[in-house]
């Protein structure tokens, strides 16, 4: 093991010294190619967290492929208990983190955006066939049980917006467990937006934010057309997970998942082979299929094994 | 699954790119605010095939706009740049071309746009969508916060 991690010091080294791998000033990749570079100087902190955030993965990534391939391997269950510690060496079995879900329903004072049971009993039974691979994916360590659900009526927070007042006062009012557990809220968000995560990592800075909102007409059956078959649910529980879109980087494959193909740009409706990174270098078809892209969600079916990996690496470690 | 074949082969030296790209892919993820992982549905008011459509979501980066055209640079939520042009014959056609969280584009939207003729306001976020039709011009939504 440590004739490999020489190894890899020796080569990151050395391809850190060649150009087209050396860190840019600017930070942003160039998909386009008119496209400028762009000065940013206040980052230095949040890239140093960021840059030991996926250090950290990576080490245990090694390790958990490591220990996939033993045969008696028992497995650690981590993840979905309180996180923090670190996590451990080994993946955790499929199915064997069962996460606690709290349902908050927002409606406005008319009753605007309210759910029946069998509403949540469906977002959470779709939850369960996208992270079981029974929708086609890759099976992951990971199912939902709702074990509360609430109804609150408040006219300020039916149409809650990213950062608001209102989404702060939302959830300090109603954010119940702790880290492992999930939090989804319902409400009337506008300007188009389906839903929005945070991720595992921001869980220490700010634990009362912690959790998904989703539009109220985004779960199975919801008029949201085509975004009405509980997809939005899973793609944010993705990113709570710790995923990223799998565009992030754009051409240069940012996503930190070996097996998802790079992708330049959201993908919508459902364009069946759409391939926006051509070169030799970035083989493969746009992901299409993933629940971390923009497709409809009649399109998206899948979870690949490397995401289960990453989703698992990131729960076991910070929730 | 032949892709997935050549991934596996090449995991290590994916791996070891990536140890090598972490700090500008640390950026990336530095750059990656709760907000830009907001999935958004493509406005009632534009007219193109979902499949045919992409979108830059981001902050505005570098605003030129006249009479006759706009060009916006977009530093997209994932970390890329993005650069695009607008024709707009006629002062009045630009309205067509853009809209304000989603909805048309109102009469008095360049006021909560800009502060000056052409002059963006601070900060601007902005969601550009792209119609790959070869006809269909791009169409900005303005997001000011």
């Amino acid at each position: 093991m440590r004739q490999i991690n020489g190894l890899v010091i020796a080569l990151a080294t050395l391809l850190l010294s060649i150009p087209a791998f050396a860190q840019s000033e600017n930070g942003y990749s160039n998909a386009s190619g008119n496209a400028k570079f762009l000065r940013c100087g206040t980052r230095q902190p949040t890239e140093l967290e960021a840059l030991m955030v996926e250090e950290h993965i990576l080490k245990m990534r090694g390790k958990f492929k490591s220990n996939q391939k033993k045969p008696d391997n028992p497995g650690n269950p981590g993840g979905g208990g309180g996180g923090g510690g670190g996590g451990g060496d080994n993946p955790s079995p499929n199915g064997s983190v069962i996460i606690d879900v709290y349902f908050h329903v927002i409606t406005d004072s008319a009753g605007n955006g309210h759910l029946t049971a069998n509403d949540i009993n469906a977002q959470l039974d779709v939850l369960n066939a996208a992270y079981s691979g029974m929708t086609g994916g890759a099976d992951t360590p990971f199912r939902f049980n709702l074990v509360a659900t609430d109804y609150t009526a408040n006219n300020s927070w039916y149409n809650v917006g990213y950062g608001s007042a209102a989404e702060a006062a939302m959830k300090s009012a109603l954010r119940q467990g702790d880290a492992g557990d999930l939090n989804i809220y319902s409400a009337n968000l506008g300007g188009g937006l389906l839903g929005w995560a945070t991720f595992p990592t921001d869980y220490a800075s700010n634990p009362s934010n912690d959790g998904v909102v989703v539009l109220y007409s985004s779960l199975p059956g919801g008029t949201a057309a085509p975004y009405n078959e509980g997809d939005t649910g899973t793609h944010e529980v993705g990113h709570w997970l710790g995923l990223y879109h799998t565009f992030q980087g754009g051409c240069k494959d940012g996503d930190f998942v070996d097996d998802t193909p790079a992708e330049r740009s959201p993908a919508y409706g459902c364009p069946v082979g759409r391939d926006s990174c051509s070169s030799r270098r970035q083989p493969g078809l746009d992901p299409i299929y993933n629940f971390m892209d923009y497709t409809d969600d009649n399109c998206m079916f899948e979870f690949t094994s490397d995401q289960a990996l990453r989703a698992d690496i990131l729960t076991q470690t910070y929730r | 699954m032949m892709y997935a074949s050549i991934m596996t082969k090449t995991t290590v030296l994916s791996t070891l790119l990536m140890a090598a790209a972490l700090p500008a892919g640390a950026r990336q993820v530095a750059d990656a605010k709760p907000a830009e992982h907001g999935r958004v549905a493509p406005p009632a008011p534009l007219v193109c095939d979902r499949n045919q459509l992409t979108s830059y979501n981001g902050k505005v980066a570098d605003y030129q706009r006249d009479e006759t055209a706009t060009v916006i640079t977009i530093a997209t939520d994932w970390g890329t740049s993005e650069t695009v042009s607008i024709t707009h014959p006629a002062p009045d056609g630009a309205r067509n071309h853009f809209l304000l969280h989603g909805q048309d584009f109102p009469a008095n939207g360049w006021q909560q746009v800009e502060t000056g003729a052409g002059e963006l306001l601070t900060g601007m976020r902005a969601i550009i969508w792209v119609c790959s039709d070869g006809i269909t011009q791009p169409v900005v939504d303005w997001r000011p916060q």
